[in-house]
């Protein structure tokens, strides 16, 4: 806005045409007062009260308008009784902005009825916030507009917060673990899932990476068994000898896969709990 | 935790366990041209299952030094294969201070894992179709056999509570010695 207006001042200045840039500066003053007070009304509903602040600041400038456009506490309740509380406040809050155009002489209150509001075609774009790192869903949320908003803004938020790794480090106290609660009822690597889910995420992701190195190497034994031995030659061994170690080296494959599982599930489980 | 009764057990366990694999080296001699018999097949039992052991300190960020499991590479010590430094270098900082609770879970996980492979070999043996008739896979099934009566022997002489350990999880003498003892016909 400043440089909106610096450059037409100096544009202005040039040209000499003093009356268009006070005509802008007020389009624009207008504008803003309109989407702060449109903002405002939208999470408050003590409007007659705004109103009636924003009327005192102003009487001591226009007293007379204001008095046309405020109504006083008697008419007030005359009229909640004549319509519907929410047709009311939207009226009321409708007032305000015919203020505000008063004040700047401007015709930007049109732009805010309830009918123009529902029309507006920026109702079609989808405008948030990117959470910030250690942010969650939930403030996300805040900053949505309005409540369908508000969902696809968590949905992109969570997106984000996958990408971002935010929320592994999130401990789960064990008692609401569905991820313990399965390793108990498994009987399998209970106590190492118990003492994963006290880490950080690092070193969980650590873990991970050293498992699939190992996987890797055997799998790389399993496809080249010569390359693994040194003082035995593999041709050499029988045939059971051979077998015993093929199924060795599966065998243990079987276990770090099963291992990085449970590393993820509790990982997992982490971005999940809370939300 | 360095006077650890618990630690002392499964340090001195370990040491004991390493003993027996290494005796059972020597009554095989090399490898090389070597028969399937049930030496070879006690041998591989306990070349493997020392690499259980070693495999599941990583589990727990458990420092192998402190279990007496830095010094041996059982697949390269005992059945000749090469040594992988790499593997160790990849884990070096993957280590946390030795607590009671890290020793119980290891030692409670682990039980389960080597119970869960020796009832496999068991019903191996036990199933005329897949067993063998040289010893090879008998002489595998006594390695676990003598790993858990001596993993059970020293938790009596060190005073551990078995069952918090799982260590009573299986009862060799009832659940493996039938099938060891068992003719081959």
């Amino acid at each position: 806005m400043k440089d909106a207006l610096s450059q037409e001042e100096s544009s202005s200045h040039k040209s000499g045409d003093e009356t268009s840039f006070i005509q802008v500066a007020k389009a624009i003053g207008s504008g803003i007062a309109h989407e702060i007070y449109d903002e405002i009304t939208d999470i408050v509903k003590i409007v007659p009260q705004f109103c009636q602040e924003v009327g005192d600041c102003v009487e001591k400038f226009k007293p007379d308008c204001v008095k046309k456009l405020i109504p006083d506490e008697r008419a007030i309740t005359a009229e909640k009784e004549m319509e519907g509380q929410v047709e009311y406040y939207e009226r009321i809050a409708f007032k305000g902005h015919q203020v505000i155009d008063y004040i700047f002489s401007t015709d930007q209150a049109k732009d805010f009825t309830p009918d123009a509001k529902a029309n507006d075609p920026r109702n079609e774009f989808t405008y948030g916030t990117p959470p910030f790192p250690g942010s969650s869903g939930k403030e996300v949320i805040k900053a949505g507009k309005t409540l369908s908003q508000a969902k696809k803004y968590k949905k992109a938020g969570k997106v984000l917060d996958r990408a971002a790794h935010i929320g592994k480090d999130r401990i789960v106290p064990l008692e609401k673990s569905k991820v313990y609660e399965k390793a108990i009822k498994q009987k399998r690597h209970a106590k190492t899932v118990r003492d994963a889910m006290s880490k950080p995420a690092k070193e969980n992701q650590k873990s991970i990476r050293s498992h699939k190195k190992n996987i890797a190497e055997h799998k790389e034994k399993i496809a080249n068994p010569k390359e693994a031995y040194k003082d035995v030659d593999w041709d050499s061994l029988t045939p059971e000898h051979q077998a015993r170690q093929m199924k060795r080296w599966s065998s243990e494959i079987k276990g770090w896969e099963e291992q990085i599982e449970w590393l993820e599930e509790i990982l997992e489980e982490r971005m999940n709990y809370g939300e | 935790m360095e006077n650890s009764k618990l630690r002392k057990y499964i340090f001195a366990t370990i040491a004991l366990i390493k003993k027996q694999a290494f005796q059972a080296k020597e009554k095989v001699g090399s490898l090389v041209g070597a028969p399937t018999t049930y030496n070879t097949g006690l041998l591989m039992g306990y070349a493997h299952i020392l690499k259980d052991f070693r495999n599941y300190t990583i589990a727990l960020w458990i420092d192998r030094k402190d279990l007496g499991l830095a010094d041996i590479e059982p697949e390269a010590d005992l059945l000749g294969m090469k040594s992988n430094p790499e593997a160790d270098r990849r884990i070096k900082d993957m280590i946390e201070p030795l607590t009671e609770e890290k020793v119980e879970g290891y030692i409670y996980d682990l039980m389960t894992i080597l119970k869960e492979t020796a009832m496999e070999e068991q019903a191996q043996l036990d199933d005329p179709a897949t067993s063998d008739d040289n010893g090879f896979d008998r002489g595998y099934l006594m390695a676990y056999y003598q790993i858990f009566s001596t993993m059970q022997d020293q938790a009596v002489l060190f005073g551990i509570d078995q069952k918090a350990c799982n260590l009573s999880i299986i009862d060799p003498d009832r659940d493996l010695l039938p099938s060891l003892l068992k003719e081959k016909k």
